[in-house]
């Protein structure tokens, strides 16, 4: 089985890295990503990029917005690519497995896309470190905190993508139906807290004040773990619910 | 068991004398040893039916088909022959019916089905972006063989389909031909005991298309491999089935050896060049009691004849009659005849 996804992976990545007219231009891409993301951002934002608590100073959004740039075409690519090309029920009919073929394209995605994340990370730090004078800089909670979150928003997406892209056409149709899906929740969620923060701040103390005292008495504890549950199922239920949708028997049917 | 030589017409499927209808007699099916045993079908299809909507593409099939055959499944476009092959191998689940392919249903022992088959479908299925040599390791690789043996098997294929010199370019630029010559090594290249071919010589040369059925009738004569074979081109189909099926709307008509079908159509012809053919002399041809229809075109007399009808006396005839006759050739229905004739019956 581990054998049959690196099987799909090697190809996955050999198909992407062939996708353009000249691998050049794979390569200068891959190399403005790393220059614009992985140095000038954070020399930009300096010291705080990696020790701050925010994950530096939006250091963590650039880079999401790097994941869902990089991530999403190559899910369409990948899923949707298969049977625009014609090739889908050729793979279908060889003799891997459902979950080598699913793990395999999934895999080489969330490797691509989270590894981009990675070198952008690590070249920030590398770079700080050679450019800013002082006491060695080291990466904080926060930056550990969105380099984490870009792996879980990375599963996400391509849990997402894959569901709409099992039964696009075109790769095309794959990527706009794929880029409002994956954005609705998204922008659901964020305009969920926007609107926690404002009413709580508008609700009379007599009803938020025993909420805060909860939370300052250590009741909190539930609390984060219900969050971090959260945080940690949320992203991989569509990559769960592709796992039950991915079956040949129902991919061929157009 | 040594290699035989030739690549004959395979003869391990079901002949018209009825020796072979389940279980399955053939002319041993590895190898061209002559000892009969009986082999049990690869392929049993038991009233077998899909639908797509209320749309019957596959309605009610029932046959099998004997290791070591070429069965050619035939029928005009929509007919349903591409649903059977996606069924047989588990990409669609059948509405009604079973499907068993080396004695697993294809609803349960699917991967077991696909491990032992190879298939090319209506499409090449190559990955444009890579190039020959990437698209047969990674097929390679899907099908478990070692590094030694993809770069062997490989290579042997590239260079008996004329792809060697090529195998480092990219699919996507070469030409339909070559595609589909490289999705038949593709097929091959794991040694399936059992190969469905989708109109595989669809897009070839004529010089391609007679290799490839030299080489489907040494895969099946000489290695005892089961071929499933749709094709449009029913010359081929005759030279090379052991077994035919028509299919026509989903449902089965005919099922059984090219000959049994051709003899089916019609009984044996004669065709008679000749000068000096006239009128009078046909109205006598055609008393004759052998002669079921006679027909004068371009000097030529065409004539079908009853079972065991006797051609000389008929030569007599004419020779008596005045006649100078230059040449004599019998035949019998074609398969495509015999096609034509079953779809006009069951319009
Ligand atoms: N996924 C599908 N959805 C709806 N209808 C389908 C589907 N697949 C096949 N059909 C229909 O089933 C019928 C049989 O199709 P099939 O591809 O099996 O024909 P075929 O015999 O292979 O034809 P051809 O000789 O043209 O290749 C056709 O009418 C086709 O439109
Ligand atoms: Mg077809």
């Amino acid at each position: 089985m581990i054998g049959d996804v690196w099987t799909v992976m090697r190809k996955e990545w050999k198909e992407l890295l062939n996708q353009g007219s000249s691998r050049l231009g794979t390569f200068a891409g891959l190399f403005f990503t790393v220059a614009v993301l992985g140095v000038a951002l954070p020399l930009f934002n300096g010291r705080a990029w990696a020790e701050g608590a925010s994950g530096g100073g939006g250091g963590g959004a650039y880079g999401t917005i790097g994941v869902i740039f990089a991530v999403l075409p190559m899910v369409a690519d990948a899923f949707a690519g298969e049977r625009e090309r014609r090739t889908l029920e050729t793979l279908l009919a060889s003799r891997l497995s459902d979950r080598a073929i699913l793990f395999g394209k999934v895999g080489a995605i969330v490797a691509v896309g989270w590894g981009l994340i990675l070198l952008t990370r690590f070249a920030g730090l590398v770079a700080l470190n050679l450019v800013l004078d002082g006491a060695a800089i080291l990466p904080g909670g926060g930056w550990w905190a969105a380099t984490g979150g870009a792996l879980l928003l990375c599963l996400y997406l391509v849990g997402v993508g894959v569901l709409v892209s099992l039964r696009a056409p075109t790769v095309k149709q794959a990527s706009q139906a794929m880029f409002f899906a994956a954005f609705g929740p998204l922008l659901l969620v964020i305009l969920l807290s926007v609107l926690a923060f404002v009413v709580a701040r508008l609700l009379p103390a007599a009803i938020t004040g025993p909420v805060g005292d909860a939370v300052e008495a250590g009741g909190w504890i539930p609390l984060v773990i219900l969050a971090g549950l959260a945080t940690l199922l949320v992203p991989v239920a569509p990559l769960l619910l592709a796992m039950r949708r991915f079956r040949r028997a129902r991919l061929l049917l157009d | 068991m040594p290699p035989c030589p030739g690549y004959g017409r395979n003869e391990a499927a079901p002949r018209p004398d009825g020796t072979a209808v389940a279980p399955y007699r053939a002319a041993n099916a590895v190898g061209c040893g002559g000892s009969e045993r009986v082999t049990t079908p690869t392929i049993e299809v038991d009233d077998l039916g899909r639908d797509f909507g209320g749309f019957r593409a596959v309605d009610g099939l029932s046959f099998a088909v004997p290791a070591g055959t070429v069965f050619g499944f035939l029928g005009p476009n929509g007919s349903g022959k591409t649903t059977t092959i996606r069924l047989l191998l588990g990409l669609l689940e059948p509405s009604r019916g079973r499907a068993t392919v080396f004695g697993h249903d294809s609803r349960l022992g699917a991967d077991e089905i696909r491990r032992r088959s190879g298939a090319l479908l209506e499409h090449p299925g190559l990955y444009e972006r890579l190039t020959a040599e990437e698209n047969l390791d990674f097929f390679g690789r899907a099908w478990r063989l070692s590094e030694r043996e993809r770069l062997e098997r490989g290579q042997e294929l590239l260079r008996h389909l004329g792809l060697w010199e090529r195998r480092r370019e990219r699919v996507g630029a070469w030409s339909r031909g070559q595609r589909q010559k490289l999705a038949i090594a593709r097929v091959l290249l794991h040694r399936p005991e059992l190969i469905f071919l989708d109109e595989p010589t669809a897009g070839l040369d004529p010089v391609a298309s007679a290799s490839l059925r030299h080489d489907i009738a040494a895969l099946a004569g000489r290695e005892g491999r089961t071929v499933f074979l749709t094709t449009h081109n029913l010359a081929e189909a005759e030279q090379l089935c052991g077994l035919v099926g028509v299919i026509r709307r989903g449902r089965l008509l005919a099922l059984g050896h090219p000959d049994e079908l051709r003899a089916r159509a019609g009984g044996p012809r004669a065709e008679i060049v000749a000068r000096g053919l006239d009128a009078a002399m046909l109205a006598r041809v055609r008393d004759r009691p052998e002669v079921a229809t006679a027909e004068l075109r371009d000097g030529r007399l065409l004539l079908d004849l009853r079972a065991g009808a006797d051609v000389a006396a008929i030569v007599a005839l004419l020779v008596g009659g005045g006649a100078a006759v230059e040449e004599v050739r019998r035949g019998a229905a074609t398969l495509e005849e015999a096609f034509l004739g079953l779809m006009k019956e069951t319009r």
